[in-house]
C-alpha cells in the first residue's frame, strides 16, 4: 500500500486544494498544498526506514488486475535508486510549493494544484512496473507540465508549452505503438497479453522488426531526455516556466524521464549492432560540445543553466549506451546530481531575478559586496557543477568518462572520452565566466547596490540543497553504494547496447 | 407469437408509447407548470427504455422474431437511451420558446431514438437501411428547427440534398443486392455471397460499394462528411450534440453488422477501401480541426478523426477490434455530447460563444465550466486518465494485433495532431490573456450537474475501463 499512498497523497491534496480555490480561502489552500507536499516528503523518508538493501529487485510490490483481457495490471514496486528518485520528487515538490507562495496573480490555487498533480504523476511513472501504467503516468506528467508552463509561465509560454507537448506526444505516440506491439508479441508467444516489465524485457523480437522497435523507443528516449539535436524544448521550457515550475521541470520531469528511460525503455531495446552505438555516441558527444559552446555564448543566466543541462545529458546518453557498469552507475548518479543542481540553479537564479527583474549576465557584477549570503550560495552552486575532484558533478562524470573510455564494444571509445572531456573543460570555462561576471569584479550597475540579502525563508529553501550537493561531492560513497547495491548485474547488462542481453 | 417474443421490443415500445404521451401532454398547450410535464414524461419514458435495455442486455441474446435484439443491439440501445435522457434533460426548460415547440423537439428526439433502436436491431439489410435513413431524416428535421432560422434551414437543406442523392444510390445498392442474391437477411446474404466468393460478381461488388458509401455518409466518413459540420453548426447546441453522437453511433452499429456479417466473405475486397477511408478520414479530420475557428465545427472535425479511429477497429476483425470500436464509440460519444452541451449552455443567452477566441480566459471566470469542458476535450484528445485514452489504446492494440502496424502508426501520429486541435480551446481558456472582457452567460446548476455526471463517467472509464470493455467484448461475441 505504501507506494499507492505516495501516489494518491498528492492527488488527494490537489483535489482538496482545488476545492479551496476561492480567493477568500487563498491562504488555507496554499497552506494545504504545502502541508501535503511536506507530508509526502515525510512519507518517502519513512519508506527508507522500511526499505531493506539486502533484498534485490523491487520492494513494496503491489499487483492488482486492471484490464485483464488485455494483460494490464496495476503493478507497482520500487528499488533503492527509484526510492532516491521518489525522495527527489517529493523534495522538489516541497520546494516548488514553498517558492510559489508569493506568486499567485492569476489563479489563486491553480498552480499549487497543478504542481501537486505533477508530483503525483511523477511518482506514478517511477513506481510503475507495468508498461501501460508507466505510459499513462508519463503522459500525465507531460500534460501537467504543459499546463504549468503554459498557464503560469512568462511571455512566450503558450508557444513554448505547445511545442513541448507536441514534441513529447509525437515521441510517446510512437512509443505507445511499440509497447503495444511488444505486448502483442508476448500474446503470440504465450497466449496472453502482458505489459509487465519482466515479461517484455525478456521477449524475443524477430530480427526484421528490431530496428523499428529500436527506432521508436530510442526516439522517445532522445526527445524525453532531451539530447541534442532534439533538445530545443528544454532551454525554452526552463526559461519560460514560472520559477516553481522550472524547479519541477529540472528536478522532476528531466530526471524522471531519464530514470524511466534507463530503467524501462533501455531494457526493452533489443540488442543493436555496435555501429548504431557508434552513431549515437558520436551525436551525443557532438551534443556535449555543442551545449558547452552554446552555453559560453549565452548571456542569460537561466538559459546558460538550461544549455549546460543539455550538455550534461549528452554525456549521460553516451554512458547509457556504453555497457560497462562504471558508465551506467555514473549515469544514474549523475542524473540525481543533475536534478539537484538544476533545482538549486533555478532557485538561486530565480532569487537574483526577483531582486533585479532580469537574469541578464551583463546586469550583474560585484554582488559579493552587497549580498554576501546569496553570493556564497551562488558560488557554491556554480562550483558544484564544475568537474573537479570534490564537487558533486565530478562523482558521476568521472565514472561515466572512465566507463566510456574503457568501453571495448564502443568503437573509438577513447575518442568519445576525449570529446566529452573537451566539453567538460568548456563547461568549466563557462561557469568561471559566469562566476566572475556575477559575483566578482566591481559593481557596475547602480541598482545592484542596495539589494537585500537572503532572508530566513530563502535560506531554509536553498540551504538543504546546497548542503546535500556539497555532501555528495565530498562524500559520494553512500550514493555510489546505493546505485551499485541496487543495480543488479541483470539490468546493467540489459542496458548494454553493444553488449548482449542475458 | 408468445409473450416472450415481445420482450426484445419492450424498449422500442416504451419509446413509442412515450412519443404518444409527450404529444398528448404537449398538445394541452397552456403555460404554467404544464411545460415541465412533457419533459418529465419524456425523461421517464427514455429512462424506462434504458432500464429495459440493460435488463435485456443482461439476459443475453433474444433471437426471436424478425427484428432481433441481441446483446450487440442492446449495448447500443443502452447508449442511445442514455444519450436520449441527456438530450432531454440538458436544455433549459422552455421559457422563451413556446411549450409546444419544446414538445415537438422532444418528440423528434424520441423518434430518432426509436429509429436508431430499429436500425441497431435490424437483421435485414432493407430494414437496417430504411431505419437509418429515417434516423437521418429526423436529425435533418432537428437541424431545421434551430433557433437561427437562416443558418438552420440552410444546413438542413444541404443535408437533405446530399442525403437524398446518397440515399438513392444506397437503396439502389440494396435493391441490386437483393436482385442478385434474392436475399436481404444479413446472415443468409453472407452464405449466398460466400457460395460464390471465389468469383464475386461485378454486380455484388457494385452493390456493396453503394451500400458502404451510404453507410459512410451516415457516419460522416470522408469523402461523405461535408454535411456533418454544417448540421452541427446549424442546429441548436443541444440538438447538435444529440444528432452528431446518435447518428454516428447508429451508423457505426449498422456498418459493423453489414460489413462483418453480410459482407464478411468479401473482406478481401472491402478491406483496402475501408483502410483508405479510415486513414483519410482521420487525417482530414485532424488537419481540418487544427485551423478551424468555429468551436462547433472544431468538435465536429474532431469527431471525424474519431470516426477514422473507429473504422480502424472495425477492420481488425479479431474480437478485440469490434469491442474496442464499441468502447471508443461510447467514450467519444460521451465526450462529444458533453462538449456540445457545454457550448450550448455558453451560447444560450447573451454573448454566443461560437469562436475559439470567445473562450479566452474562461478558466478564470467560470472555473468549473472550464474544467468540465477541459476534461471532455482531453478525453477527445485521448490523454490519460480519460476514457478517450483507453479507447485509443484499445483500437491501437486491435490494429497491431491484426498486423496493421502502419495503420496503427498513422493513427498514433494523427492523435498528436488531434491533441493539438483539442488543446487549442484549453489554451484559450487557461493560457491566453485578453484585454477584452466578454460577457459570460450563467450556466445553471442543472447543466453543470448533468455535465459533471458525464465527466465523472469519462474519468471513471479512463481509470477503470475493464467493466465497459468486458461488456463490449460480451456484446460483440454474440454477433461476430
Amino acid at each position: 500500500m505504501a507506494l499507492s499512498v505516495l501516489v494518491l497523497l498528492p492527488l488527494a491534496g490537489a483535489v482538496g486544494t482545488y476545492l479551496l480555490r476561492d480567493r477568500a480561502r487563498f491562504e488555507s489552500a496554499r497552506r494545504l498544498a504545502l502541508g501535503v507536499a511536506l507530508w509526502t516528503f515525510v512519507a518517502t523518508v519513512m519508506l527508507w526506514v522500511s526499505w531493506s538493501p539486502a533484498i534485490p529487485g523491487p520492494q513494496f510490490v503491489e499487483r492488482w488486475p486492471w484490464i485483464e483481457p488485455m494483460g494490464v495490471a496495476y503493478h507497482v514496486g520500487i528499488d533503492g535508486i527509484g526510492l532516491a528518485v521518489l525522495t527527489l520528487i517529493a523534495w522538489m515538490g516541497v520546494l516548488a510549493q514553498f517558492v510559489s507562495w508569493r506568486m499567485g496573480a492569476r489563479a489563486p490555487a491553480g498552480l499549487a494544484v497543478a504542481m501537486l498533480l505533477l508530483e503525483s504523476a511523477g511518482m506514478l511513472t517511477v513506481v510503475a512496473r507495468d508498461l501501460l501504467l508507466f505510459f499513462a503516468g508519463a503522459e500525465l506528467l507531460l500534460l501537467v507540465t504543459f499546463f504549468v508552463v503554459g498557464a503560469w509561465g512568462r511571455e512566450r509560454r503558450v508557444r513554448v508549452a505547445t511545442r513541448f507537448l507536441l514534441a513529447q506526444m509525437t515521441a510517446s505516440s510512437l512509443m505507445l505503438t511499440a509497447i503495444i506491439w511488444l505486448a502483442w508479441r508476448h500474446q503470440i508467444a504465450t497466449g496472453v497479453w502482458s505489459y509487465a516489465f519482466e515479461d517484455l524485457a525478456t521477449l524475443e523480437v524477430p530480427i526484421g522488426v528490431q530496428g523499428w522497435i529500436w527506432a521508436a523507443l530510442a526516439f522517445a528516449f532522445v526527445v524525453r531526455l532531451p539530447v541534442f539535436p532534439l533538445h530545443t524544448w528544454l532551454p525554452d521550457v526552463l526559461v519560460q516556466a514560472p520559477m516553481p515550475g522550472a524547479v519541477l521541470v529540472g528536478g522532476v520531469v528531466v530526471p524522471v524521464g531519464g530514470y524511466a528511460m534507463l530503467r524501462v525503455v533501455v531494457p526493452l531495446l533489443p540488442v543493436v549492432p555496435a555501429t548504431f552505438a557508434f552513431w549515437i555516441a558520436l551525436v551525443a558527444s557532438l551534443g556535449v560540445i555543442y551545449g558547452a559552446v552554446a552555453a559560453l555564448a549565452q548571456t542569460d543566466l537561466r538559459r546558460i543553466g538550461a544549455t549546460l543541462i543539455v550538455s550534461h545529458l549528452g554525456v549521460f546518453l553516451i554512458a547509457g549506451t556504453a555497457s560497462t557498469p562504471a558508465a551506467s552507475e555514473g549515469a544514474l548518479v549523475h542524473l540525481l546530481v543533475l536534478a539537484l543542481w538544476s533545482g538549486a540553479w533555478v532557485l538561486v537564479v530565480g532569487m537574483l531575478g526577483q531582486r533585479r527583474q532580469t537574469t541578464d549576465l551583463a546586469e550583474f557584477g560585484g554582488l559579493w559586496r552587497t549580498m554576501p549570503g546569496l553570493s556564497a550560495v551562488f558560488v557554491l552552486t556554480t562550483v558544484s557543477a564544475l568537474v573537479f575532484p570534490g564537487t558533486a558533478a565530478y562523482v558521476g562524470v568521472s565514472r561515466m568518462l572512465e566507463g566510456i573510455a574503457s568501453e571495448s564494444s564502443l568503437i573509438d571509445g577513447r575518442l568519445f572520452g576525449g570529446l566529452v572531456a573537451a566539453g567538460v573543460v568548456a563547461w568549466s570555462l563557462c561557469l568561471f565566466r559566469v562566476l566572475y561576471r556575477v559575483v566578482g569584479g566591481r559593481i557596475t550597475r547602480d541598482r545592484n547596490r542596495g539589494l537585500r540579502d537572503l532572508n530566513a525563508a530563502e535560506w531554509s529553501v536553498v540551504a538543504p540543497l546546497v548542503v546535500v550537493t556539497i555532501l555528495v561531492g565530498v562524500w559520494p560513497a553512500p550514493l555510489v553504494w546505493l546505485v551499485g547495491a541496487v543495480a543488479p548485474e541483470s539490468w546493467l547488462s540489459a542496458m548494454a547496447v553493444g553488449g548482449g542481453v542475458p | 407469437m408468445t409473450a416472450a417474443a415481445v420482450v426484445p421490443y419492450v424498449p422500442l415500445l416504451i419509446i413509442l408509447a412515450t412519443i404518444g404521451a409527450v404529444l398528448v401532454a404537449g398538445s394541452r398547450g397552456a403555460g404554467g407548470d404544464d411545460r415541465v410535464v412533457t419533459v418529465v414524461v419524456a425523461v421517464v419514458g427514455v429512462a424506462a427504455a434504458l432500464a429495459a435495455s440493460v435488463l435485456i442486455w443482461w439476459r443475453g441474446p433474444q433471437a426471436l422474431g424478425g427484428l432481433e435484439t441481441d446483446a450487440f443491439a442492446s449495448f447500443f440501445d443502452v447508449a442511445w437511451c442514455a444519450l436520449g435522457v441527456f438530450a432531454v434533460v440538458m436544455p433549459e426548460l422552455p421559457t422563451s420558446r413556446a411549450p409546444t415547440e419544446r414538445a415537438r423537439r422532444d418528440v423528434l428526439i424520441l423518434a430518432a431514438l426509436a429509429a436508431m433502436m430499429v436500425a441497431g436491431a435490424a437483421q435485414d439489410l432493407v430494414v437496417a437501411s430504411l431505419a437509418l435513413l429515417v434516423t437521418w431524416l429526423v436529425t435533418v428535421l432537428l437541424t431545421a428547427i434551430g433557433r437561427h432560422r437562416d443558418v438552420a434551414m440552410e444546413a438542413a437543406f444541404k443535408a437533405l440534398m446530399a442525403g437524398a442523392f446518397i440515399g438513392a444510390l444506397w437503396l439502389y445498392g440494396v435493391a441490386l443486392l437483393y436482385g442478385v442474391t434474392g436475399e436481404s437477411r444479413l446472415t443468409t446474404l453472407a452464405t449466398r455471397i460466400a457460395a460464390s466468393s471465389l468469383d464475386p460478381s461485378v454486380l455484388v461488388l457494385l452493390a456493396m460499394a453503394l451500400v458502404v458509401a451510404g453507410l459512410c455518409f451516415i457516419v460522416a466518413a470522408v469523402p461523405f462528411h461535408f454535411w456533418a459540420a454544417d448540421s452541427s453548426s446549424g442546429a441548436d447546441g443541444d440538438e447538435a450534440g444529440f444528432l452528431t453522437t446518435g447518428l454516428r453511433l447508429a451508423g457505426c452499429a449498422v456498418l459493423m453488422r453489414v460489413l462483418l456479417v453480410a459482407f464478411a466473405p468479401l473482406r478481401v475486397e472491402w478491406l483496402p477501401v475501408l483502410s483508405a477511408i479510415a486513414g483519410v478520414t482521420m487525417v482530414v479530420g485532424a488537419v481540418a480541426a487544427v485551423s478551424q475557428m468555429n468551436v462547433r465545427r472544431l468538435v465536429t472535425s474532431i469527431g471525424l478523426t474519431h470516426t477514422g479511429f473507429v473504422l480502424v477497429g472495425v477492420q481488425s476483425a479479431n474480437g478485440t477490434g469490434e469491442a474496442a470500436a464499441l468502447f471508443a464509440l461510447v467514450a467519444w460519444g460521451g465526450a462529444n455530447a458533453g462538449a456540445f452541451a457545454l457550448m450550448a449552455a455558453m451560447s444560450r443567452t447573451g454573448h454566443r460563444h461560437e469562436d475559439v477566441r470567445d473562450f479566452t480566459g474562461l478558466g478564470y471566470e467560470r472555473p468549473v465550466v472550464a474544467l468540465l469542458l477541459t476534461i471532455c476535450l482531453l478525453s477527445l484528445a485521448g490523454v490519460p486518465p480519460t476514457a478517450g485514452f483507453a479507447g485509443r489504446w484499445l483500437l491501437l492494440s486491435a490494429a497491431v494485433q491484426d498486423g496493421m502496424v502502419p495503420m496503427a502508426v498513422l493513427a498514433a501520429l494523427t492523435s498528436v495532431v488531434l491533441t493539438y486541435a483539442c488543446l487549442r480551446l484549453v489554451v484559450q481558456m487557461y493560457m491566453v490573456t485578453s484585454p477584452v472582457r466578454r460577457p459570460r452567460p450563467d450556466v445553471s446548476r442543472r447543466t453543470v450537474a448533468g455535465l459533471a455526471v458525464i465527466v465523472a463517467g469519462l474519468v471513471a472509464l479512463g481509470v477503470w475501463p475493464a467493466p465497459l470493455f468486458d461488456a463490449a467484448l460480451r456484446s460483440v461475441a454474440s454477433v461476430f
